[in-house]
């Protein structure tokens, strides 16, 4: 039973990214540029660990005109865990601002997933195990203040129940990311 | 309860076509309210279950004022096309420094007032108070 319940979190967790890809290289007038590759790495805070300041690793690789991202983030100790992990596809724009200097924004789609496993007492096998995840529109904000050496926000809009959604209300997943790009 | 989970993945589709559809639109339109503004643009929106999501005062490409997540700031409005942006913005939220970065559209504009929609998080440098936010308003321009 667990099997076909992992599967078919699997097939939603992959197949929902592809479909995406998909309607972005369906349009032609948005045919992604991936001329001069662009790699980002960086750390992060994230909101999943709402309330401490806990360091996440960011990895991103874009073209010009598509890009995309990925970042984890953890926490074990001896009784529990906590990973997460998210992706982010955007279309990106490069607008010019006179005051602050270049930009990325970005328009997309992510999916934010976790797992937490607990147990009561040291000496138990780990039992309890939670994961879930969410999908829904994303978005990006980086300011280069230095170079290639960025700060910025990504922000993961999940949809996961409908009337939440219709009253502004989401699974948020938002991160805090530093980072250099070369 | 299988014909709901139907219904949110063609929702989900939906959406994934509509952002898609939303940039290009976004490219050939109309010129925002605040980019025509003479003095001042004001943008009052909703957020999280209709409670008040920002209040922001502007003059062309800066507006300051109450940002979601409760971040009281100071910030830039870069424009992307006539009424594609995106914002930036650092300020006080919850005795924390923090930092807003969103990305918006202005749509249906009626002669001094246009209905905005923005998504956006909040990330905050100590105490990791970090939240995303979708916002609906109006932005009035003077």
């Amino acid at each position: 039973m667990t099997t076909i319940k992992l599967s078919r979190n699997f097939r939603k967790i992959f197949m929902l990214p592809l479909l995406l890809c998909g309607t972005f290289y369906a349009d032609t007038t948005n045919a992604a540029n991936l001329s001069g590759m662009e790699v980002k790495v960086g750390t992060l805070f994230s909101s999943s660990t709402r309330g401490r300041s806990i360091p996440g690793i960011y990895l991103g690789l874009e073209g010009s005109d598509l890009g995309g991202s990925f970042s984890t983030i953890g926490v074990e100790s001896t009784l529990s865990y906590f990973s997460a992990y998210q992706i982010n596809l955007f279309k990106l724009f490069h607008p010019k601002n006179n005051f602050i200097g270049k930009v990325e924004a970005g328009l997309g789609a992510g999916l934010f997933f976790y797992q937490i496993g607990y147990r009561d007492n040291l000496e138990d096998a780990p039992g309890q195990k939670k994961r879930n995840f969410a999908f829904g529109p994303s978005i990006r904000a980086l300011w280069y203040f230095y170079g290639g050496a960025f700060v910025g926000i990504e922000s993961m809009l999940g949809l996961r129940n409908l009337f939440f959604n219709i009253v502004l209300s989401y699974q948020d997943s938002t991160q805090l990311i530093f980072g250099i790009g070369f | 309860m299988e014909s709901f989970k139907q219904l949110k993945l063609y929702i989900i589709v939906i959406c994934a076509i509509s952002i898609n559809t939303l940039t290009v639109y976004a490219e050939s339109s109309f010129n925002s309210v605040r980019k025509d503004s003479k003095v001042v643009h004001l943008f009052a929106a909703a957020g999280e279950g209709f409670s008040v999501g920002t209040v922001r005062l502007g003059r062309n490409d800066f507006e300051f004022g109450l940002y979601p997540g409760y971040l009281l700031g100071i910030g830039v409005v870069i424009g992307i096309t006539n009424n594609l942006y995106s914002t930036l913005s650092v300020g006080y939220t919850n005795g924390d420094l923090g930092c807003y970065g969103g990305l918006g559209v202005d749509f249906w504009r009626l002669w001094i007032l246009n209905f905005r929609a923005e998504i956006g998080g909040v990330g905050s440098l100590f105490r990791n108070n970090s939240s995303g936010h979708a916002l609906l308003g109006l932005d009035l321009g003077f």
